[in-house]
């Protein structure tokens, strides 16, 4: 069935990293078919079976994103998110092994839409390695950013699960959270903040709000450093309540809600 | 004790409620929290072991409005699974299927609402089915397990559906044969699948939401389940429609 993807089993895995290590235009230029080719050769070779017995089943191909990206940059990502959830929907992350699920989806569909997506990624011409790895590969909690599919996917997640705390709706939050990495990058990287997503949605609102500012980097970043040391109480603290310490917490008293108004 | 702070049983405490399930229902069935906090502990204390574990179970809001319950049956459900869900927001998926998370909750803070919410005629049936943890079918009976699992329901299927989560959860808290046929079976798991039903029902299908009805649709959907997983919403909607069951007369419509 045309849905169905290979999905990669250990030894797979090890020789696309192998292969990205030394040849990593052939994940950028290559197209999967090449991809796939090299993989099966240099598994041959070794005696190997680079596939786990039984295949990833999408609801619906993902292919077509591919040829559906026009533009480098996060301009197309809340487009492609519905398509990659409804592609996978059913599917629980916790319970999968998210390296070998979305390295596979990545290698061996999306390898001509990543290329596209990151083309002009400075990372590309001075370290390709590594630009494929962020991309293709599963490294740890923080693929939920930068690994091509997985952070499409995740993108909805967030957005899905805020929405049912926050003022916005699912779609307002997606295009935000799409549009707005800075701000979307530095609470991925904070485990209290992805696992609250009460937390996540007075955040959202609270930059929403008119503090814009939040968006950028540098101050969601010193945000959550004012966030950090009271974390620890967050579990037992409702919207409201949040919304207070969120709002107490914003990097520098100028761009506070009550003083602008 | 704060009613956002509760204690969290561990496998000692839940087999303990368990024998008092079966020796002394009323306890529970008399919504007296206060009192079968005391009989727990004096059981436990008698068995010298310890009812709880050490940490305890945050709340981030009250579930104090749960016991306002005035009248039996699901017609508070809807309202009730939102302040719920605030209250347990980021719950892990590990926690999600525990009994002794769901059970810790029923039995220090909602025994009220539970002896409101459903018939006690049957005390020791009661207490087992709505209090304490029946494996996966708790997701169906536990009281608040269930409240929580009508939110997780209605708010995946609104990723597909073209109803939004609240109108879904209304549909889905205010009639229980569809949502029990439904969650009855495996391919309850896919979101897709479950907002095509409710789709269906909502377009002028409501005979759907009737538990007979439901349930020949679900028999029908289940011959073809090894197909689901690789079906998209139209597709799923096309199969739904396929299975519709055929409606004797005498049966609602």
């Amino acid at each position: 069935m045309f849905n169905n993807v290979l999905k990669l089993n250990q030894s797979g895995y090890h020789i696309l990293e192998e292969l990205a290590e030394i040849v990593p235009y052939i994940f950028i230029e290559g197209g999967t078919r090449l991809l796939k080719k090299s993989l099966d050769f240099l598994a041959a070779k070794r005696n190997e079976r680079p596939f786990d017995p039984r295949d990833i089943k999408l609801k619906v191909p993902l292919d077509t994103l591919n040829t559906q990206i026009t533009e480098e940059g996060p301009g197309t990502d809340a487009d492609f998110v519905p398509l990659v959830r409804q592609a996978t929907a059913g599917i629980a992350m916790d319970q999968i092994d998210q390296k070998m699920f979305w390295t596979s989806i990545n290698c061996l569909v999306l390898s001509p839409y990543i290329a596209e997506r990151w083309s002009t990624s400075h990372l590309l011409k001075k370290e390709p390695e590594r630009f494929v790895q962020k991309h293709w590969f599963w490294m740890g909690a923080e693929s939920k950013c930068w690994n091509a599919s997985a952070r499409l996917w995740w993108l909805g997640e967030m957005s899905l699960r805020a929405s049912e705390f926050s003022i916005h709706s699912t779609d307002t939050l997606l295009r935000v959270m799409a549009g707005n990495v800075g701000l979307y990058h530095q609470l991925m990287s904070r485990a209290y903040a992805v696992n609250n997503p009460v937390l996540t949605a007075v955040i959202y609102d609270t930059a929403l709000a008119g503090n814009k500012q939040l968006f950028q980097t540098d101050n969601a970043n010193e945000l959550f450093k004012n966030l950090k040391p009271k974390a620890d109480t967050f579990n037992g603290l409702d919207y409201y309540e949040l919304c207070q310490i969120v709002e107490n917490s914003l990097p520098d008293t100028s761009m506070r809600t009550e003083d602008r108004q | 004790m704060s009613l956002k702070n509760i204690p969290r049983l561990n496998d000692s405490g839940y087999r303990i409620l368990s024998e008092m399930a079966d020796s002394s229902p009323h306890i529970f069935t008399s919504g007296n929290t206060a009192q079968l906090i005391e009989e727990l502990e004096q059981r436990a204390q008698r068995q010298d072991v310890s009812p709880y574990v050490d940490s305890k179970i945050n709340l981030k809001v009250s579930l104090d409005p749960l016991n306002r319950v005035d009248r039996k049956g699901p017609s508070t459900d809807a309202r009730n699974v939102p302040i719920l869900r605030r209250a347990v927001a980021g719950i892990s998926s590990e926690q999600v299927n525990q009994g002794l998370f769901w059970t810790s909750i029923n039995c220090f803070l909602l025994s009220p609402y539970i002896s409101q919410r459903w018939s006690t005629k049957k005390p020791t049936r009661f207490v087992k089915r709505h209090l304490l943890w029946m494996g996966k079918r708790g997701r169906l009976w536990n009281s608040a397990a269930r409240l929580w699992w009508l939110g997780e329901m209605a708010l995946r299927s609104s990723e597909f559906s073209i109803h939004s989560s609240r109108t879904l959860l209304t549909v889905m808290a205010n009639n229980t044969g569809l949502y029990h046929a439904i969650m009855d079976r495996k391919f309850a798991s896919n979101p897709v699948l479950v907002a095509a039903i409710y789709d269906t029902a909502l377009a002028g299908k409501t005979y759907l939401l009737y538990k007979e009805h439901a349930n020949e649709l679900c028999i029908k959907l289940r011959a073809k389940a090894d197909t689901f997983n690789v079906l998209d919403y139209y597709e799923l909607y096309q199969i739904v429609e396929n299975c519709l069951p055929v409606i004797a007369p005498g049966l609602p419509r």
